[in-house]
């Protein structure tokens, strides 16, 4: 049993989780027809079966239940404010799975020739306001009304004791939808994690119509026609957003430090803390011959990475790997969606880079409050 | 989609309409389950539960009255005089049945001419008006005038009709009053006597739904139904609410607000001792929560000593915290208790609780009442945490341990080495802490490094100490006349000689004063007799901040005493091995702080130019530096620097979150008393970590990071106390109000308690039946001079210990007290204890004899001196009756011996009169045990009740002319006093006369008494 937890202590490391996540994600998506074959002789299309939900659920019920009788898990799991995301983490499953089942039933009923679940058709398929929608909203109101009323008699508010300046809670969690924010700080600037990194999320969502004007499995639940933009929204909702968040709320304990979900949060735990600059590792470690005076001769590697990142990269795909997206899209669209994508894919590369070389700018102009 | 068919509806109505059904039934449910839990609350079941107890109570209450009145005769007779009133008044029914007939008709006229009064004055003012009017020039005067002289006519004659009516309405009322005045007059007797009862049963009336009235029934059950519970219900949430009394919420004071009363209902009413908790009465309610109390609930609340949360209305919520694991697991049970994990003042335990009193009474020393906080104040003082931990509560007390300025001349190096290395080895009951051989440095490694730090230390003190020049006289003394000194002279008020650990010794604030000195063994092994006799000859002139007193030896007595304390030596103590000095480990040592200020390499080349001495003296400084020795002794060198500890003043409100529980989480309960416990139980503790298999390991820290708390060897009890004094340091802001108040007596008195502490007065003398430590040693002293019965007597013994105390205050002449404390001098002939001389300044023996005045409220004022006439009536009276009762049998009359042995020998009554007030004398005559019990003075024999006839013949005419009165009579023996002349100082005499004819103890010998001690 102790080998167990500290079996999941160790894997539950970000390093690992985070690499484990990424490296299954596109068995479960498949964004290309490789990982489609690929996912299909695996048989992990079964997943969005009805057993595959009931394997999910009990497997991921069983682990918590398992994990309850432990003091530290328990602790951190009961805790009133932590409770609605261990039913996020089950909403999150029931409602991919949801979206998932259908979408390979559509998929197969595309291949059978025959017309989707959702078909719509106009003027045919007319549904009257009243009763249809409405009173649905009303049912629907009145039982969600009835959850909040038997929850909030059950698991009264968590109020804590008066604010203190003197003693802020540690560890000091944002609310759990911003824990994936606040875990990018981690990595990040604030100022980029916490200002920029979220005006592209929203820019990016908004831009979703804008640059997917692809009318293929528009209208209905699909998969095998949009690989490649759904495992790119999933990895985005999935795992840059919700893992965070279940780390930051489950995983980080006293000083921001990461704990397994059965280790004790020591407050006392000290983490080594050698992060350097991309400019230490190049003028520093590598060349030895110091940190230039001028900033913009110290900062050069890591502003040409920038450079490569944002000017040259671009072309280089719009050239090879995204020429069809690029004739598809014009060279505006594809400039926003390219640009886009090397951000967003910035986030699981600055982590890595983290891990493995303790990197803690790629530019790093303190001077100017500027860090990235 | 399926819209191929006519349906007009996506769904099935049918089934919306039961889901609709289904969820709205569910609603319901849960809104109810709302109001359901709201009504449920935790606190009701308490509530009902005490009204049945109370119900209880009352019922007996009115039985007990019943009975009561039972028995009386008083109620009997009342009862029956009032139904005879009543059957007397059965006589006269007709009479009264016929006033009362009159009454009510000339009522019902009263009211009709009243009438007619008030509209007749309603018309003659509005006539007035228009006569007026009139006169203004609008209409005619003649005609308004003349209506308005008839209708004023008509109200006068109106009204006197009306007032006839009235007063023929009162003279009979008056008669009916007469007939009632018997049975009125009963009635109110009987109620008076039997109010208690009534009140008793019209509180039942309110209590008990079984004794109301029906309408009150139905208003029970319905004040207290679901939902309209919120009007006026019976069970409701209980609080009082303090205004000038803040919580504080960090940004804002909030007046504070408590509800424990809502569960401990019975709290502050009496009659409820016996019953379980919550419906428990205080068990202090003369002090505490009681209205009439110092402390009432309605001005102080419950948590402004109790602490914890007193907006809680549950168990958890309001934070009651357990006193042990046992009590802990019993609320788990019961209550499902866990502690409340977000409020930082928690409830104190039951053996903390008396904490709060610090708060508002830390000025005093003794707090009465509360013995474990009084024991804790005089263990930190004792102990010294004050020097270390600065605190303003004891920033003016002079440091605890002796001075190390001359320490040379008194103790050898050696000696010194190894007292430093393990004090308790040495003396088992030492307040010197160990600083070695903790759980933080007790590896072979560390002892090395411990045993050349103890020599570098060492050799500082030696380094640095002064020159003495001891004091000469020093004779071949006699030790066994030695220990009878060190018995009678009354060393033992502060010393104990105490070879052994004694394991019935129970840490109290009486017994800490045994210990005001050290404990007298191994004088032999720790110092030389020429220091010993130096030191006993005049202790000031070793050190001058010394609580140790001169005793205004004799070189002989200085030489005996001297001689005989330095026969002890302990032996195995002297033959602990002293080591060499290791240079490599001092090398360490010296670079270690050589290398808080220089580099590694100027570290290398400072100790290369240094030679082992100058190691040593070096790292020896830093060392008493690092260790804070200074803060307690005196040490060259040290004199500016602050104490190493932080300071306490407020680790009371400490958070929580700031003590560090190290690797201990899970040992030790996560409260600040338990760490505070831990502390000071071990106070390395938290340097160490304990193993799964029950070892311990030390963490990795350099020499100079680790915990340098020494060990007291503290005792649980003092632990505690000291731990009850922690917790009572707090933040809390008191206003003045709450405070006792600091009126000049307040200020004289706490002062004045503190110093006589500090100096430890009462371990000689006893004050209101507390002190009087000594009296064990004269007890002792008495064995060995007399025998066990002479030892056994108590009023004896007594009357060879220093004198009680009681009274002081009025007892002296305050400047004869001041100049006989500067320059004491023989009053007791008797007495072998000294009163020693003591070193203090003029501010200081104000503050004694200030306190004592206060004590017993008597301002300082100046006083007229006695006035008398010599050879007046009253003073010859004063004689007759000194003479009478022969005074002199005790009494020195200046150089005339007392009649009676030694042993009895009292004051010399020439120095009477200028050193006690002759008020007090007279409440001294009054009754002598009540000032001083157990004396051996008996009260003046008075001729108060003899017939004056036999007066005039046995005691004179004097005598007889006040002969009645006992105060005039006192005081005429004060005159005859007061007139008395001689020698005052009788030391010589009567030294004289004890070293040749002893004190004369009677001791039983076979059957043989020893008559000739009676010569």
């Amino acid at each position: 049993m102790e080998a167990f937890k500290s079996l999941i202590n160790y894997i539950s490391n970000p390093t690992i989780l985070v690499t484990a996540v990424i490296v299954l994600f596109p068995f479960v998506f498949p964004p290309t027809n490789w990982f489609y074959k690929v996912n299909k002789r695996l048989h992990l299309d079964k997943l969005w079966t009805g057993k595959g939900l009931l394997l999910m659920t009990v497997v991921t019920i069983a682990f918590f239940i398992f994990g309850l009788g432990d003091y530290n898990f328990r602790s951190i799991v009961l805790k009133p404010d932590n409770v609605p995301i261990s039913g996020l983490i089950l909403l999150l499953i029931f409602f991919t799975w949801l979206s998932m089942s259908q979408a390979y039933k559509n998929d197969e009923l595309i291949d059978q020739g025959k017309s989707v679940d959702e078909h719509y058709d106009a003027p045919n398929d007319k549904v009257l306001v009243w009763p249809d929608l409405v009173y649905v909203e009303l049912i629907s109101l009145i039982l969600f009304s009835a959850f909040m009323l038997i929850w909030s008699i059950g698991l009264p508010a968590p109020l804590e004791q008066p604010a203190n300046p003197a003693e802020s809670p540690n560890p000091a969690k944002a609310p759990w939808y911003f824990l994936g924010l606040q875990e990018m700080l981690v990595y990040f600037d604030p100022w980029y994690a916490g200002v920029v990194l979220p005006t592209f999320i929203i820019i990016g969502l908004m831009a979703i119509p804008y640059l997917d004007r692809d009318p293929n499995g528009s209208g209905y639940y699909s998969f095998k026609n949009r690989k490649l933009s759904l495992s790119i929204y999933l990895f985005g909702w999935l795992i840059l957003w919700n893992v965070l968040i279940v780390i930051g709320t489950f995983l980080r304990g006293p000083n921001w430090g990461f704990f397994g979900p059965f280790e004790y949060w020591d407050s006392h735990r000290l983490e080594a803390l050698t992060n350097v600059n991309l400019s230490e590792i190049i003028f520093v470690k590598w060349l030895e011959i110091g940190l230039p005076q001028s900033i913009l001769l110290r900062e050069a590697p890591g502003l040409l990475i920038m450079f490569i990142l944002i000017a040259v990269l671009p072309v280089l795909l719009a050239k090879t790997f995204l020429k069809k997206s690029y004739e598809d899209l014009g060279p505006s669209r594809y400039s926003i969606f390219v640009v886009l994508m090397i951000f967003g894919a910035l986030l699981p590369v600055k982590m890595y880079l983290r891990w493995l070389f303790n990197l803690k700018y790629l530019i790093s102009i303190p001077e100017y409050f500027f860090n990235f | 989609m399926n819209n191929s068919n006519n349906q007009e509806r996506y769904y099935n109505i049918l089934k919306l309409n039961k889901w609709f059904a289904l969820s709205s039934i569910l609603f319901t449910a849960f809104w109810i389950l709302v109001f359901a839990d709201d009504f449920n609350r935790p606190w009701k079941k308490y509530q009902i539960e005490f009204r049945k107890i109370e119900i209880e109570k009352v019922k007996q209450d009115i039985n007990l009255e019943k009975v009561a009145l039972e028995d009386s005769d008083e109620y009997e007779s009342l009862i029956n005089a009032l139904s005879k009133s009543r059957s007397d008044l059965e006589l006269e029914s007709a009479k009264v049945e016929d006033i009362n007939s009159k009454i009510k008709l000339l009522n019902i006229e009263l009211y009709k001419i009243n009438q007619d009064f008030q509209f007749s004055k309603a018309d003659m003012d509005a006539q007035r008006y228009a006569y007026e009017e009139a006169l203004f020039g609008h209409g005619n005067i003649e005609e308004a005038e003349k209506k308005y002289n008839k209708l004023r006519t008509k109200t006068d004659k109106v009204f006197l009709v009306a007032e006839n009516k009235q007063s023929e309405i009162d003279e009979l009322s008056d008669e009916l009053k007469l007939i009632n005045a018997n049975i009125k007059k009963y009635e109110d007797a009987i109620f008076s006597v039997s109010k208690e009862k009534l009140l008793l049963e019209r509180r039942l009336t309110k209590l008990d739904p079984e004794s109301m009235n029906l309408s009150n029934k139905v208003a029970n059950i319905v004040r207290d139904l679901p939902v309209i519970d919120f009007i006026d219900p019976y069970y409701d949430v209980k609080q009082v609410v303090v205004n000038d009394l803040k919580e504080d919420l960090v940004y804002m004071g909030m007046p504070k607000v408590d509800r424990c009363m809502t569960c401990h209902v019975g709290i502050d009413k009496k009659g409820f001792e016996d019953q379980p908790q919550p419906y428990t009465t205080h068990p202090r309610l003369d002090e505490f929560a009681g209205g009439s109390s110092p402390h009432p609930m309605s001005e102080y609340g419950c948590t402004s000593c109790h602490a914890g949360r007193g907006r809680g209305t549950d168990f958890i919520s309001s934070g009651h915290m357990p006193k042990d694991e046992i009590q802990a697991k019993e609320w788990k049970e019961k209550y499902g208790w866990e502690a409340l994990h977000y409020w930082e003042d928690k409830m104190l335990p039951a053996q903390y609780v008396e904490a709060g009193c610090f708060k508002c009474h830390s000025d005093n020393m003794p707090v009465v009442g509360a013995e474990t906080l009084t024991l804790g104040m005089a263990t930190f003082e004792k102990a010294g945490c004050y020097s270390c931990h600065s605190m303003d509560r004891w920033e003016d007390t002079p440091k605890p341990g002796p001075s190390l300025y001359k320490l040379a001349s008194k103790a050898d190096k050696d000696w010194v080495y190894r007292w430093i290395m393990e004090p308790r080895a040495f003396r088992h009951n030492t307040w010197m802490p160990h600083f070695f051989k903790k759980g933080n440095n007790s590896s072979p490694e560390d002892i090395l490094r411990s045993e050349q730090e103890t020599l570098a230390m060492t050799e500082y003190l030696y380094e640095y100490s002064e020159d003495y020049n001891l004091a000469k006289g020093l004779k071949s003394g006699d030790p066994e006349n030695g220990a009878l000194l060190v018995a009678s002279y009354g060393c033992m008020g502060c010393h104990q000689i105490q070879p052994e650990v004694d394991e019935s010794y129970e840490p109290s604030y009486e017994n800490i004063r045994l210990q005001q000195g050290p404990n007298l063994i191994g004088l032999g092994s720790k110092t030389t007799e020429e220091w010993l006799f130096s030191w006993l000859k005049n202790p000031y002139s070793y050190h001058p901040g010394t609580k140790m007193p001169n005793l205004r030896l004799t070189n002989k007595e200085a030489s005996d005493i001297a001689s005989y304390l330095i026969e002890d030596k302990i032996k195995d103590f002297d033959e602990r091995l002293v080591p060499n000095i290791d240079e490599t480990i001092l090398d360490e040592i010296t670079s270690d702080f050589l290398s808080q200020v220089n580099s590694t390499r100027q570290v290398e080349k400072i100790l290369e130019d240094m030679s082992s001495k100058e190691k040593l003296v070096l790292s020896g400084k830093n060392l008493i530096g690092h260790y804070g020795c200074y803060s307690c002794h005196n040490i060259d060198g040290f004199e500016d620097r602050k104490p190493i500890g932080i300071a306490l003043n407020y680790e009371g409100s400490k958070l929580i979150s700031k003590l560090d529980f190290g690797f201990w989480h899970d040992k030790i309960d996560h409260t600040k008393w338990d760490w505070f416990y831990n502390k000071l139980d071990q106070p390395e503790k938290f340097d160490l970590i304990p193993n799964d298999d029950g070892t311990i390991s030390v963490k990795q820290l350099k020499p100079l990071e680790k915990s340098r708390m020494p060990h007291f060897g503290l005792e649980d009890k003092e632990i505690k106390s000291l731990v009850t004094l922690i917790m009572g340091l707090v933040k809390d802001e008191i206003p003045p109000t709450k405070l006792p108040e600091k009126t000049p007596k307040y200020l004289a008195v706490t002062k004045g308690e503190q110093f006589i502490h500090t100096n430890n007065c009462m371990g000689c003398h006893k004050i209101d039946g507390k002190g009087g430590a000594i009296w064990t040693s004269t007890s002792d002293w008495l064995r060995q001079v007399a025998d066990n019965t002479n030892a056994e007597d108590m009023s004896l013994v007594q009357s060879f210990s220093p004198p009680i105390l009681n009274t002081q205050g009025r007892k002296t002449q305050p400047q004869w007290l001041l100049n006989w404390f500067k320059n004491i001098s023989m009053v007791r002939p008797h007495l072998q204890a000294r009163m020693p001389s003591f070193d203090y300044t003029d501010e200081e023996w104000n503050t004694v004899i200030s306190y004592f005045q206060s004590k017993d409220d008597l301002p300082l004022t100046y006083e007229n001196p006695h006035n008398f006439v010599k050879n007046s009536s009253s003073y010859k009276a004063g004689e007759r009756i000194a003479e009478m009762g022969a005074c002199n049998n005790c009494h020195f009359y200046g150089e005339e011996k007392p009649k009676q042995a030694a042993l009895t020998w009292a004051p010399n009554l020439v120095l009477t009169k200028e050193r006690l007030r002759p008020e007090w004398l007279v409440e001294w005559f009054t009754n002598p045990q009540d000032v001083m019990p157990g004396t051996k003075m008996p009260a003046p024999y008075i001729p108060t009740e003899e017939p004056v006839n036999s007066v005039v013949e046995v005691w004179g005419k004097d005598v007889a002319k006040i002969s009645t009165d006992s105060t005039k009579l006192y005081k005429a023996l004060n005159d005859w006093m007061w007139g008395m002349s001689g020698r005052k100082d009788v030391s010589a005499i009567v030294r004289r006369h004890i070293s040749s004819n002893g004190y004369g103890f009677i001791i039983e010998e076979d059957d043989d008494w020893g008559d000739e001690d009676w010569e």
